[in-house]
């Protein structure tokens, strides 16, 4: 277990990286003002500070033999790489939905997601389907006016029919 | 102040104030005995649609939901084991013992009771200190704000779960966060890439739900995704005078001392259940039955996280500092819709004030007249599968937080913070401190540059000014104590025996 060896080197290397930057910020200081860049240095210096300060306390805590490091939060998941699939799904969904619209995405997602977390029969699946996306519908599309995506082409163009 | 009450007592019986603060209890109830679903999560999914709603709506529905879960997070701890919410966990200890002897129903009717008057207490330590601290702080001006910001941003203290060094990173990756944008005073591009979306910053709402709402289903989706304890059947009850005899004393002490840690800022319920829990064994004749299903062992945790929970809106309300996790995604409801918790809120907002302080005494009532059929209702809903909840919550996710801005990247930025805390939390990094540092952040850094051009670019402002300095010191003290104690325990412990 060596998080937080690599939560340290990360830490450290983005905020280098963002110092860079913002170092190459334009100046616009004038009298009484400062600069946009002060607030963020003064961040990213802490965050430079502790994340040397962490790697630091690993080392000699590795060196003295007895590590500190936080213990993962699970013990065996039954499925370990699941999370990936959820992931995959929700991109999936992130990606479709201004192509093929919120109403034609939102019931394939669902559906999809649920077989991803141990639904099986189809009829459930479904009716989860039916009703979540009807209630999104009822609820986000008519009943707060929000304009989710309505996709493109043919899918547009039968979106207009339902909102 | 008595006006003001009054303003209150007259808003909340209006028919559509009263109906969403019902909805905000049925919400809250369900949101909170639902494992997996806490109320910082229910508050980010429910937030958009509070866009649409005049503030005063807006805010008895997100602070009603914020009660009732600490409420009802006691259900599934006392039944299965499974506290609802971070704050009940404490009522496990004792809760959960007298469900396996088959006391389900006398243990639920004592977290009711002591629920709704820890509550109770919480709401008269609001109404009482809150108008006190909000005079105090109208003489604030920019250099106080940035000494409270910071002193809000110290709750990395106690956030950080022991750890201040990956508290503070944690902290300061939220600042960051918080700075990318086009910056306000000046115009020009922080850390955008040439992003045209990122010109207007990253909204905290994406940030929110990914790190607590999408990570969280990662993570359940790598377990067992049916709750497989049986349901017992049982009858609850609240009035039990002689169980009400026995609790009293541990009722009043934790209602108490709940109220009194609630009001500081960033200590929160969960630590006051359990401050509250072992002052309930010290104080007890009987200590030995704590742990084996002693009913004071749920009075003091219930009684304490309700009466924190509720009591933590004081300093919310009256400087602008939020308690914990939940109460930061208030302060942000607050900011969009347009609004500056603080001292000037008493003054320009009274009547918004004064409905959230009665519906908090309101909802208490409520509780013991609802909690009843709710948790007979309820035991039908703990049968619905993750294999449902996982993908509602996500869809919920997905359209909140597309709702912010009409924005696909936002919810790309979702995407990727469930990512980063999925990880995070396997390693158990406090994600809060994240949140906090968003939140925070440009209050501090917009306060900062104003006092700064008040003074001609003269850092001294910040320590000149009593209150100022006063704050900023409190700031130092509140990093610097865990630290000095560390120290200490060090030098006085026994060193280790070889061998």
């Amino acid at each position: 277990m060596k998080y937080n060896g690599i939560l340290s080197i990360i830490v450290i290397s983005l905020s280098i990286f963002f110092l860079v930057m913002t170092f190459n910020l334009p100046d616009t200081e004038s009298a009484g003002t400062i600069n946009a860049s002060v607030w963020p240095m003064m961040i990213l210096f802490v965050m430079l500070l502790m994340g040397i300060l962490l790697a630091l306390r690993t080392y000699r805590e590795r060196a003295k033999g007895h590590i500190k490091e936080p213990k993962e939060s699970e013990s065996k998941p039954e499925n370990p790489q699941y999370h990936w699939l959820v992931m995959a799904v929700l991109a999936g969904y992130t990606l479709a939905m201004p192509l093929i619209g919120f109403l034609v995405a939102t019931p394939l997602f669902i559906v999809l997601l649920a077989l991803v977390l141990g639904m099986t029969k189809i009829r459930s699946l479904l009716l989860t389907s039916f009703i979540s996306h009807g209630a999104a519908v009822l609820l986000f599309l008519y009943g707060f006016n929000i304009p989710l995506p309505r996709g493109i082409g043919f899918f547009r163009s039968f979106s207009f029919l339902i909102y | 102040m008595l006006e003001g009450l009054m303003l209150g007592l007259q808003s909340i019986v209006e028919p559509q104030h009263f109906l969403v603060l019902l909805i905000g209890v049925f919400v809250g109830f369900i949101g909170g005995a639902l494992p997996g679903v806490s109320g910082t999560m229910l508050i980010i999914i429910v937030l958009p649609i509070t866009y649409g709603m005049e503030p005063i709506s807006a805010f008895i529905l997100l602070t009603t939901i914020y009660v009732a879960c600490v409420f009802s997070g006691m259900i599934t701890a006392i039944l299965f084991r499974t506290p609802g919410t971070p704050e009940s966990v404490a009522t496990v200890f004792d809760g959960y013992p007298m469900t396996q002897q088959g006391k389900a129903g006398q243990a639920l009717g004592i977290a009711v009771l002591s629920s709704a008057t820890g509550g109770m207490v919480g709401a008269i330590f609001l109404i009482f200190l809150a108008p006190v601290l909000a005079t105090f702080a109208l003489q604030f001006s920019a250099p106080e704000y940035f000494a409270l910001a910071i002193l809000g941003l110290t709750v990395v203290a106690t956030l950080s779960g022991g750890d201040l060094i990956r508290g503070v990173i944690g902290v300061t990756i939220g600042l960051f966060i918080a700075t990318i944008g086009m910056d306000p005073l000046s115009g020009i591009p922080r850390f955008t890439f040439e992003s045209a979306p990122l010109l207007s910053g990253v909204d905290f709402i994406p940030i929110l739900a990914g790190l607590f709402a999408v990570s969280e289903v990662l993570r359940r989706s790598r377990d067992d995704h049916s709750i497989k304890d049986t349901f017992q059947k049982f009858k609850t009850k609240i009035f039990d005078f002689p169980i009400i005899k026995k609790i009293l004393t541990t009722l009043t002490r934790s209602s108490l001392l709940g109220s009194a840690i609630g009001v500081l800022p960033g200590v929160g319920a969960t630590t006051a259940a359990m401050l509250s829990y072992s002052e309930a064994v010290r104080w007890s004749k009987h200590p030995e039955k704590f742990g084996k299903g002693a009913p004071e062992g749920i009075a003091a945790p219930e009684s304490a996280n309700n009466s924190a929970a509720v009591s933590a809106m004081v300093p919310l309300l009256s400087l602008g500092l939020p308690g914990g996790a939940t109460t930061a995604v208030i302060l942000g409801a607050f900011v969009m819709h347009g609004l500056q918790p603080g001292p000037m809120l008493f003054t320009n907002e009274p009547q918004l004030v004064y409905t959230i302080i009665i519906s908090m005494l309101v909802i208490n009532l409520l509780m013991i007249i609802f909690a009843k059929p709710f948790i007979t209702i309820f035991s039908k809903i703990m049968n619905i599968p993750y294999s449902v909840m996982g993908p509602v919550i996500l869809l919920l996710c997905v359209i909140g937080t597309f709702a912010v801005r009409n924005s696909m990247f936002d919810v790309w930025i979702m995407l990727l913070f469930g990512i980063i805390g999925f990880y995070f939390d396997r390693i158990k990094f406090p994600l809060a401190t994240i949140i906090l540092g968003v939140v925070l952040g440009p209050i501090a850094e917009e306060e900062f540059r104003r006092g700064l051009l008040m003074a001609g670019g003269d850092l001294s402002i910040f320590i000149n000014r009593p209150i100022s300095a006063t704050l900023l010191g409190f700031a130092l003290l509140a990093l610097t104590l865990p630290l000095l104690k560390k120290v200490f325990s060090k030098k006085t412990q026994p060193p280790p025996v070889s061998g």
